[in-house]
């Protein structure tokens, strides 16, 4: 077979469709479990089909995928973030102690809000590179500060929040919220710096091997620092659009991001320790994550079911990139 | 955030918008919700014909308590030929779950919801928009912010802890040294148990708090806390304990240490504290927060909103409290020790739940 230029080029560029597959295996594998959970829920109840349900989907997806960009960040950057949930929290808390008691405009709350956020982040950071502690035991210690300092917050039900943060929730165009609108221009943004610019491609050459990045002259303290500030100010605007969601700050808010992230980060195939993975996969495992919850709602499952079959998701898609990542 | 952030230039005035405000407490009891007795509610816009899809979101049984509310709705709607279909969504205790079911059954539109809210605050704007989207929510066993519910089904949890703090200090002739012992920091129910008994208790000045700990509602941790609060201090009087599982801890801890047990203030007892209690002959006052009565009670005012009968914005349910002279009426031998009573099912449906002493 004669190929022509340009189609020697594709080739060469993308290389076999098998060499394709194994390098993607993971995106594969979880949209393909997206379409057939998809498939086999709208088959067994149509009212799982309508519009308004996909949507509600994206709607509910929302903040466990805001977050899991920050921790996606910070996995492919070689750490991982265990204070997202409780930055959340604290930043949700925050936000609706702030417009109960004071007259600040709301917008201007929310910008303090992720420049609190992004300072958890830069502390964690800091804490990190400089000083050279373990990233888990970091920011798994944060994690118990912010649960202090939420408590210190408030350990009851704050105010309800003005309308400005329900409209933030509910408003929509057609069928689809505006806010699910939001989160895809987020996601197509965070996937456009890991894969288009400088520092994208640094995040993954620093979590491949820091030693390497730094003989190629990448500031080593910085791009990894960065991951921590990103993630810091994900988590604040998750927290931010969960307090939109319930309309007031709850104490428990936020609780258990930091696993889900992880969980929803690991079933899209982003490596655990650091360099390898693809920002879309983890999208479609956050969407398989929503969607199953979604599921066993309208099936009616039993929600030890769902812990149990999010786990056996994870325990599959862990032993698949395992099997390719050896072959 | 605001301290921290130096924006005390821009405080609120008293008085401006303010619609989660603490409900108001007098005398031991909730005022807001004695006036919510008061309320009657037109519930004609809800009515239909029967059989019903009842949607039913609860705790989840992770504990007696959760597992004694999920029988009782399963069993009541097999009986009741007006359920049609029953929705069982257990959340086990996770609100931000809770609100996503709430949020899946407004596009599934059951004809009313039973809700069991394991967020005071972050249940708050689903049950708004339920019932913007025309959906009846009778909220059960725990309130919301905001009152935007159908009517609220539940002893007045304030009440329960204040009058076991009450008791106890009456018990102890209002002096001496007592422990506090509450649930999980920050959750509804044990923040207003733990306001309660500091409510309480501050009527009594010659009653000192030597120790108030959260011990997580967990026998095994109010073994722990109760332990070293002994260590530190020599005389204990009374322990108050913001559901039984931290005081049947604290029994254990006595009973090891080779200590006289103190006298004990307790909401929500469970069978395993009853049965401790009898053991070691402990002196105590119990209220309930009975599981089982409450939603039983929960599902009747759900099927009479559904055929347009009035309710109440707060349907009160009875919380008499009891204490070791009649314990006897109250434990049940036959149950486990996560049992929480009273019966209100035949005793086979509770040991086909699993409840079964072994």
């Amino acid at each position: 077979m004669t190929l022509t230029l340009a189609e020697r080029v594709a080739r060469t560029r993308l290389g076999p469709p098998s060499s394709w597959l194994r390098r993607n295996g993971a995106v594969v594998f979880v949209y393909l479990l997206v379409v057939v959970l998809y498939a086999v829920a709208a088959s067994i109840s149509p009212a799982f089909g309508r519009p308004e349900n996909l949507a509600e989907i994206l709607r509910q997806s929302i903040a466990l995928g805001v977050v899991t960009i920050g921790q996606v960040y910070v996995l492919l950057g070689g750490g991982i973030d265990m204070s997202v949930g409780m930055t959340a929290r604290v930043v949700g808390l925050g936000v609706a102690v702030t417009m109960g008691a004071t007259t600040i405009p709301p917008i201007l709350v929310i910008v303090l809000g992720l420049a609190v956020g992004a300072a958890i982040g830069l502390l964690n950071g800091v804490l990190i590179t400089r000083i050279g502690a373990t990233p888990f035991i970091v920011t798994l210690g944060m994690l118990g500060v912010l649960s202090g300092v939420a408590l210190a917050i408030t350990d009851g039900p704050t105010d309800v929040v003005p309308d400005f943060f329900f409209t933030m929730y509910d408003a929509a165009i057609g069928p689809v919220p505006i806010a699910v609108l939001v989160f895809l221009l987020i996601w197509a943004a965070a996937w456009f710096v890991l894969n288009r610019t400088t520092y994208g491609r640094n995040v993954y050459a620093v979590g491949g091997s820091a030693d390497v990045a730094r003989l190629s002259a990448i500031n080593v303290h910085r791009t990894r620092t960065l991951t921590y500030v990103i993630s810091g100010v994900c988590a604040a605007a998750a927290g931010i659009f969960l307090l939109s969601r319930s309309g007031v700050g709850d104490p428990g808010l936020g609780q258990g991001l930091e696993f889900s992230s992880i969980v929803a980060a690991a079933i899209g195939g982003i490596s655990l320790y650091g360099g390898r993975g693809s920002i879309v996969g983890a999208f479609g495992a956050v969407l398989l994550v929503t969607m199953s919850s979604n599921i066993f709602d309208f099936l009616h499952v039993n929600g030890y079911f769902q812990q149990l079959v999010l786990g056996a998701i994870v325990l599959v898609g862990v032993s698949v990139y395992r099997t390719r990542g050896r072959q | 955030m605001v301290a921290a952030l130096g924006l005390t230039g821009c405080a609120k005035e008293a008085g401006q918008e303010s619609g989660g405000a603490k409900p108001e407490k007098v005398d031991g009891v909730s005022a807001d919700l004695m006036a919510d007795a008061d309320v009657t509610v037109d519930t004609s816009k809800y009515k239909k014909d029967g059989p019903y899809t009842i949607a039913a979101l609860t705790q989840g049984p992770f504990n007696g308590w959760g597992l004694t509310w999920d029988e009782t709705v399963k069993y009541e709607a097999s009986q009741n030929p007006d359920v049609g279909e029953l929705l069982l969504l257990p959340s086990m205790g996770d609100a931000d779950g809770q609100i996503t079911s709430m949020e899946n059954l407004v596009t599934q539109k059951p004809d009313a919801i039973m809700l069991n809210p394991q967020g005071r605050a972050a249940l708050s704007a689903s049950v708004s928009r339920a019932m913007a989207a025309g959906i009846p929510v009778i909220v059960c066993g725990n309130n919301v912010e905001g009152k935007k519910y159908v009517t609220y089904n539940d002893v007045d949890l304030y009440a329960v802890g204040y009058q076991a703090a009450a008791k106890l200090a009456e018990r102890l002739g209002g002096k001496g040294n007592v422990i506090l012992m509450h649930g999980i920091a920050g959750v509804d129910a044990a923040e207003a148990w733990k306001q309660a008994a500091e409510d309480a208790f501050a009527k009594y000045p010659d009653i000192t708090i030597v120790g108030s700990e959260y011990a997580n509602w967990s026998v095994a941790t109010g073994k722990e806390k109760a332990t070293a609060l002994m260590a530190a201090n020599p005389q204990i009087d009374g322990i108050w304990s913001g559901g039984s599982e931290m005081a049947t801890g604290a029994m254990l801890a006595f009973d090891e240490a080779g200590k006289p047990q103190p006298a004990y203030g307790v909401d929500n007892p469970t069978n395993g504290f009853l049965r401790l209690a009898q053991e070691y002959g402990v002196e105590f006052d119990a209220f309930p927060d009975p599981p089982g009565t409450v939603a039983k009670a929960c599902l009747e005012t759900t099927l009479k909103v559904l055929k347009g009968e009035p309710v109440k914005k707060y349907e009160a349910i009875p919380a008499e409290g009891f204490n070791e002279t009649n314990l006897d009426e109250h434990y049940v031998p036959e149950l486990s020790d996560d049992f929480v009573g009273p019966l209100v099912l035949p005793m086979e449906a509770y040991i086909a739940a699993g409840l079964k002493r072994k």
